[in-house]
Order: structure tokens, then sequence, then C-alpha cells
């Protein structure tokens, strides 16, 4: 090792925010919100901080604290690694906090030598002791602080432990006095670069240059990218020549050689500080967790958690509790007492039929939102969260895998799609997960096509088992099946290559019911305040076209679409008009028509199939927007909408042919 | 030369082996503007070129993917990877490399770094979970993915990755005697 002075940063602001940054799934989020007492999401795998929360730390006043998604090592691979690697460079930030796996020690030091060379004052916590401890991982402690000249603490953050001698390292953190030596060829052109950059150009970010030429050496695209917008063109143009002239000196390209280096000092100071290695995963976690990556046993887990899902969300969820709540409690008590009371208070006829007529903000929009949709939202938000935090979302990627390799993507694409169960437009965001553009823009299609999101799912699966199970396999048949042809022809135009499956496994875990729900809640919350605004401007809409006699004029129009083509009543029209706003919207819609007699079972599933394949909610499509551009965002818009219309239309062709349903 | 991993026509026809993104011949042909199609410069024989014509492109992939076509290494750029460069000079007898996808389910094995086919980022990634050469990974699985346990941490490959890591021998478990 060779440690010399410190590597001073262009800049710390005082003011500036301390990151927390570590590999994924090491707890940072759960570090972020025992700090700043901030709920954020937390979940069982790698990838679910996709954006930056931030907070102001408890203990530490003024000071104000970032999670940011997990990074294996810089250069970052995928979008969300690029969004930490942005966070160094161009953040304000006054300090680091690693947050470490205690069982995994050498991957945690590899990044905490990349994260000490940036020069900003630096607190390692090696976080899961808990587990290490329980694994017989013993560490030397004394000989990390001393290698690494920085403060190392011991958490257990789901406990608490830890965390006030955390808070103390981070008030007194010093910029660590740690330099890594790297091969002469490399340390001269550094230099080199450093006398090369002026002071004035580096003073925008904290990060030290020797930090910035390593970064920039070992093609980390965030730094080129950071150099290329404050060096002058010849500047930048004299940086490639220096590392395009220096990478003649080696055999392997830099970036091997400068990891090289840091690994080969990770394995010195790793060999010092493990005193015991201890064992691998034990027990009935791990071999539960082998047996749900299994070619046969996995699909039967995978087949049980399933029909679990429909059974709870689909027959409790939008069964029962739809039942008691729509019919028991908004029907028969809080309906009539509203009803009855708006008609008492509100003098004007035209009021009171917005309010609690039949396309009436209180009778349509807030009982669609309450008694039909929030039971359903709940207990799939309830289901998902003990499916996340107990690991076995990475496992279906494993599992999966050869599925996802025939739509031209890999198996790590199923988390995204399965968080699109939950909230497409938060499954949208998730897609940054992904490694390459192409990957990411296959599957916010399929997102955005065939992915119905909880509140459409439930009231889907409500509809489909007061039919049959044979409506459900056929619903879930299509579905899929457009999902299939549409997501193979989509990856053989989409130019580019398949990246290769290669992902982190989490132990399986028994989830912690406090986290879930309060996961739960918190989305349910989130979802309402989404939801519910969404649900009264279409309620108000639909009562306006109403009033002025366009509805039924839309009725007529939609006619020889909804009833000519698709086979359903005219009455259809409106909720496939209410769709544009919400697919679970519409699909509520359809829900009510079918309660009320409207749809015989074949008309159930051309509804259900046409409405799942329905353009997603507007949230969805600006997020779309905003993550690619609006040009893409509408492709997809008119690519499904046609498409959902065709299929549905098909479909009720076909089942007319069997004669099914009728 | 164009790209060494530009895979190259063979002429139906004749058989001769071409490159298309070096037919110049193309340059000074009046027909060319939106031409699909590519010409053997030994025969003159009509091919068509499968990464101007999106039509081809899907065609090819249908049938690729219901026919396998090992004789054939003109494909669209998507699988580019799969193909042998056969515009360079006929390679000496490989020697079989052993790798992760040849060690069976509940066996150790030590490795010894990766092919040399494998992009940097990538060797760069696996080293940083820890699949460095001379330690030892225990596997544990390998259908439908490849499993591993490389210290705590369980990682899962596809079997074309894991088929990029070289294996210096598989055995019992002894890491101590070799770290």
């Amino acid at each position: 090792m060779h440690c010399h002075s410190a590597s001073q940063p262009a800049q710390i602001d005082p003011n500036g925010s301390i990151a927390l940054v570590g590999n994924p799934n090491v707890g940072k989020s759960v570090i972020f919100q025992r700090l700043t007492g901030q709920q954020v999401a937390i979940a069982n795998y790698p990838g679910t901080t996709v954006e930056l929360a931030r907070g102001a730390a408890r203990q530490l006043p003024g000071t104000l604290l970032m999670d940011t998604p997990g990074v294996i090592t810089f250069p970052p691979h995928s979008q969300d690694e690029q969004v930490t690697a942005r966070v160094l460079l161009y953040e304000p930030l006054k300090g680091l906090l690693q947050v470490g796996d205690a069982k995994n020690l050498r991957r945690t030091l590899l990044l905490t030598v990349q994260l000490a060379e940036l020069g900003l004052p630096l607190v390692l916590a090696l976080n899961m002791m808990d587990e290490a401890e329980a694994r017989g991982v013993i560490l030397n402690q004394p000989v990390l602080v001393e290698r690494l000249a920085i403060q190392v603490v011991a958490t257990t953050a789901t406990r608490g432990l830890g965390l006030a001698e955390l808070t103390a390292a981070l008030g007194s953190a010093c910029p660590p006095a740690f330099r890594l030596a790297y091969p002469a060829e490399i340390e001269a052109a550094i230099a080199g670069l450093g006398a090369c950059w002026s002071v004035g150009e580096l003073e925008e970010t904290p990060v030290a240059p020797r930090a910035l030429a390593l970064m920039a050496l070992a093609s980390d695209q965030v730094a080129e990218a950071w150099l290329r917008e404050r060096l002058t063109s010849a500047a930048y143009e004299e940086f490639l020549d220096v590392r395009n002239t220096l990478q003649l000196s080696f055999v392997e390209p830099l970036q091997a050689v400068i990891q090289t280096t840091r690994l080969e000092y990770v394995d010195r100071v790793a060999a010092e500080v493990i005193q015991a290695a201890g064992l691998g995963r034990q027990g009935i976690s791990a071999r539960l967790g082998r047996l749900t990556t299994h070619p046969a046993w996995g699909t039967l887990i995978l087949l049980s958690v399933l029909y679990a899902l429909y059974w709870f969300v689909g027959v409790f969820g939008a069964g029962t509790l739809v039942g008691l709540l729509e019919n028991d409690l908004f029907g028969n008590l809080i309906n009539p007492a509203v009803v009855n009371l708006v008609n008492r208070v509100v003098p004007y006829q035209i009021v009171a039929d917005l309010l609690v007529g039949e396309y009436g903000l209180w009778t349509m929009g807030m009982t669609y939102a309450f008694a039909l949709i929030l039971p359903i939202v709940a207990t799939f938000f309830l289901a998902f969260g003990v499916m996340e935090d107990s690991g076995y979302l990475p496992r279906l990627a494993a599992l999966s895998n050869r599925l996802f390799v025939f739509l031209g993507l890999n198996g790590k694409a199923v988390l995204p799609m399965v968080l699109g169960l939950g909230c497409v437009t938060m499954a949208t965001l998730t897609t940054r997960v992904l490694e390459s553009k192409r990957e990411r823009l296959l599957v916010t299609l399929l997102l955005a096509l065939a992915v119905p999101c909880s509140a459409q799912l439930g009231v889907v699966m409500g509809m489909l088992a007061g039919v049959s199970l044979a409506a459900t396999l056929i619903w879930a048949g299509v579905v899929f099946a457009v999902l299939l042809v549409v997501g193979w022809l989509s990856a053989q135009l989409l130019p580019g290559e398949r990246s290769l499956l290669l992902v982190e496994l989490p132990p399986l875990r028994l989830p912690v019911f406090s986290n879930v729900l309060l996961k739960t809640l918190a989305r349910v919350e989130w979802y309402l305040k989404e939801v519910v605004p969404l649900f009264l401007a279409g309620t108000a809409l639909l009562f306006a076209l109403d009033r002025t006699g366009l509805l039924q004029a839309v009725i007529r129009a939609g006619e020889p679409l909804v009833s000519g083509w698709l086979g359903l009543p005219p009455e259809a029209s409106a909720a496939f008009l209410i769709g544009f706003m919400r697919r679970d919207f519409g699909a509520t819609g359809l829900f009510v028509m079918q309660t009320q007699g409207l749809l015989n079972p074949q008309q159930v599933v051309v509804a259900m199939v046409t409405i799942t394949l329905f353009i997603p909610c507007i949230a969805s499509v600006m997020v779309i927007a905003r993550e690619r551009n609006w040009r893409t965002a509408l492709s997809m818009v008119a690519l499904i909408l046609p498409l959902a219309f065709l299929v549905g239309g098909l479909l009720y062709r076909g089942l007319a042919w069997i004669g099914w349903g009728t | 030369m164009g790209d060494v991993n530009t895979p190259l026509i063979r002429c139906a026809m004749c058989g001769f082996e071409y490159d298309p993104a070096q037919h110049r011949a193309c340059g000074s042909c009046p027909l060319q503007k939106g031409c699909q199609m590519v010409c053997c410069p030994a025969c003159g024989y009509q091919s068509v070129d499968v990464h101007k014509s999106v039509l081809a492109r899907l065609a090819d992939s249908l049938f690729s993917f219901f026919i396998r076509k090992p004789s054939n290494p003109y494909t669209w750029p998507g699988n580019r990877a799969q193909t042998f460069p056969l515009h360079r000079a006929p390679l000496p007898a490989k020697r079989v490399e052993l790798t992760l996808v040849d060690v069976p389910p509940g066996s150790r094995a030590r490795l010894a770094g990766f092919l040399d086919g494998l992009p940097v980022e990538r060797r760069v990634q696996l080293q940083a979970y820890g699949l460095v050469a001379n330690d030892w990974v225990h596997v544990l699985q390998q259908a439908p993915v490849t499993v591993i346990q490389i210290g705590h941490t369980e990682l899962a490959l596809e079997g074309k990755l894991a088929g990029q890591i070289k294996v210096e021998r598989i055995g019992p478990e002894k890491p101590d005697e070799d770290r």
C-alpha cells in the first residue's frame, strides 16, 4: 500500500449534502430512512432506488442527506448507476457515507477505494453486521480503519444498531489521507492531466482532480461528459490524445489496468482484515431459495404464487372487500346519506346532479375510487410488498430468463414488468436498471401495452372471477400472446445487441410486517393522490358530455367500433372514453356494466382484453415522454390504441366462431 | 478491411465469401439508390443485404428462429456476436477452454480469468462481484441459468456469460491452499 497525503478536492461546499453511496441492496435506504425519518421505498432486491431521495438528517442540523441508486463499481454500467456517478460530479457535496455489506468485504472495499480517491470526507458503514455475525464472519475493524484512514462504523440498520455512532462519525468526518499508487505510466498521465486542466475548470465539482483523471482514463462516460462540458475542445482533444498514448503502454484496456491495481490492493487489505470468512448461507432459507430458481420446482412455486395472488387480490380484494364496501358501506349507508344531504342543502338541481347524479363526482368518481379501486389496490400492494421484501423477485429474473431472451431482453426485465403489475408509471422509471437504451425502450413498450396496473388487474380479476376460470385463462392467454408477439417483433426490428443476464440473488428473508404495512400505506396514499383527481376529472367530463348531449353522440359515434367490431353494448363507449384517462377507470365502468347484467361472459372477456391492451394512463404517458421523448410516447400510443381494438375484435370473432360465452 | 465482427455473405451461386460493407462496386451502380441487394464480386449473383432491408431482417430472424442455419453466418446485426468472423485467416486448432458452464452443479471451481471476447466493461463488473482469477466459486445450478455462490453472494449468470469465464480446475473446495 502506498499512503501519502490526501488528494484534496477542488472545492468542498460546507452547505452541501452528504451522499449515501454503496453496492445495491446493502441497506442504504434503511439507513437514509433511519437518519432522516423520511419514508422511501425499500425492498429486498437491487434497483429499488431509481431516483434520488433527499432529506434533512435529524441529528445533524443543516445537513441534507441524499440516497443514491446502488452501484457495483465505477464506471457505471446502467442508467441508475449513472445517476449515482452524476451525483458525485455535479452535486455540491460535503461528504460521503458509504454503506457496505459486512459479509462481502472485498466488494465493499473496491468501492471504498474509489470513493476515498474522490477526496471528500468519507465514512464507511459496515451494515448487516447481524447477518455477518450469524454466518461467522469476523472482521478486524481497527486494521481496516488504519489501512483506509477513514472512520468505519459497524451497523445493523434494520434494528437501529450503530446509528448513533454513525451520526457522530458523519459530524466529524475528514477527507481521507488515502492514495493508491497506480503503474508509473498512469501516474505520469494523471500528473500531466492535472497540470493541463486549469483550476477554474475543475472548481465546479467537489471531486479531487486525481480521481477525475482516473475516471476519465477509465472511459467513465459521466466523467467524459462532464469534462466535455467544461474543457475547451482543444483541452479535451489533448486529454483524448493522452489517453490514447497511455493505452499504447498496456496490453489490457486502461479500465482493466486501473481495476486490477485496485483489486490487488483490496485483496491485501481484505486478507489482513477478514479473520474468519464464515460459511455460506445454510438452512431452510438457502434451500428454499435454490428451489425458487429450479427449472421445475421454481415454475411450480411461481404458479402457486400467481394463484395466491389471484385469490388474494381477485377473489378476496375485488370480490369480498369490494362487495362489502360498494354494496354495504357505500350503497346502503354512505351514498344514500350523501344524496339526501346534497339534495336538501344544494338548491340548484344541476349542481346536485354534478355531485350525486348518475355521473356525480361523489356517486361515481369517489365511489369508484374508494369502494372499487381502494380495496383492490391495497390488497395488491400488500401482497406485492410481501413478495418484494422476501427477495423473491430477483429469483424470477433467473427463472424467466429464457422467456425474455425470446423477447430480445434478459431476465432482469422481469423486475420492471412485475413492478408494472403494481403501477406502470413507477415501473417505467425502474427500466433504468436495464443496461441498454434498446432494452429500456422494449420494456417500456411492453409495460405500456400489455401489463395492467394493480387497480386494473384487480378489476379485471374481479370481473373474470365472477365469470369462470376459463374466462381468466382466455384473457391471460390472449394478453400474454400479444405481449410475446409484439415483444418479439419489436426486438427483431430494434437494432442492437441483447445484454446477457447478470443479477445478484439476495437471500430469501421473512418480510418484516411493519415495513410491508408502512410501504403499503405509503403506496396507497400515493395512489389515491394520483387517482382521485383523475377520477373526478373523468366524471366531470362525462357529466358535461351527458348534459350537452354529446355523450349520446360519442356513444353513437363509437357504436360501429364498440358494438360492430367488438360486439359490446353501445354504452361501453363511455367506458373506453374514460379509459383514455386511466385504463382502470375505464375497466371500472365496464365492471359496473357487468354488475348491472349488461355484459355476457363473452363480452366480459372481449372488453377486458381490449381495456387491458388499451393505452396506459396519462401519468404513464408523461413519464414515458420524460424518460424517452414525446415522439416515442406518442408513437407508442399510436401503436397501442389500434392494436387493442384489433385484438379485441379478432377475439370477439374467434369466441363467436367457437360459440363460447354467448 | 471492415470490422472483424462483420459477418460475410457466402454467395449462394458460387460459394465465394465477401464483405458487403467493402463492396465498392455498388458506388458506381446507377441503381444503387434504395437498393437492398449486393452482388457477388466473383459471379455477379445478387443476394439481399439484410442490413439494409427491415423486411428481410424480419424474415431472416423468423426463419432462423424455427430453422437453425449453422452454415449461414450472415445474419442481421443483432446476431453478430454469434457469428464467426470468416474473413479472418483460419485460426489454428483452438485449445478447448474449460468455463463455468462446464462445471457440474454442486461442484466448486477455481477461476482462471476470462475469454478474450468478453468486453472490458463486463469483465470489470464481474471482477467487482468477486469473480477474480484464482478465487473459488461454488456452482449451485446450471439451468435455467448458471447460479454461483462467491463468498456470501449468489449470482445468476446467463449461460453465454458463464461460458466466457474460464475455469482452471474443478474439484472439492480447498480455497485456503490456493489463496
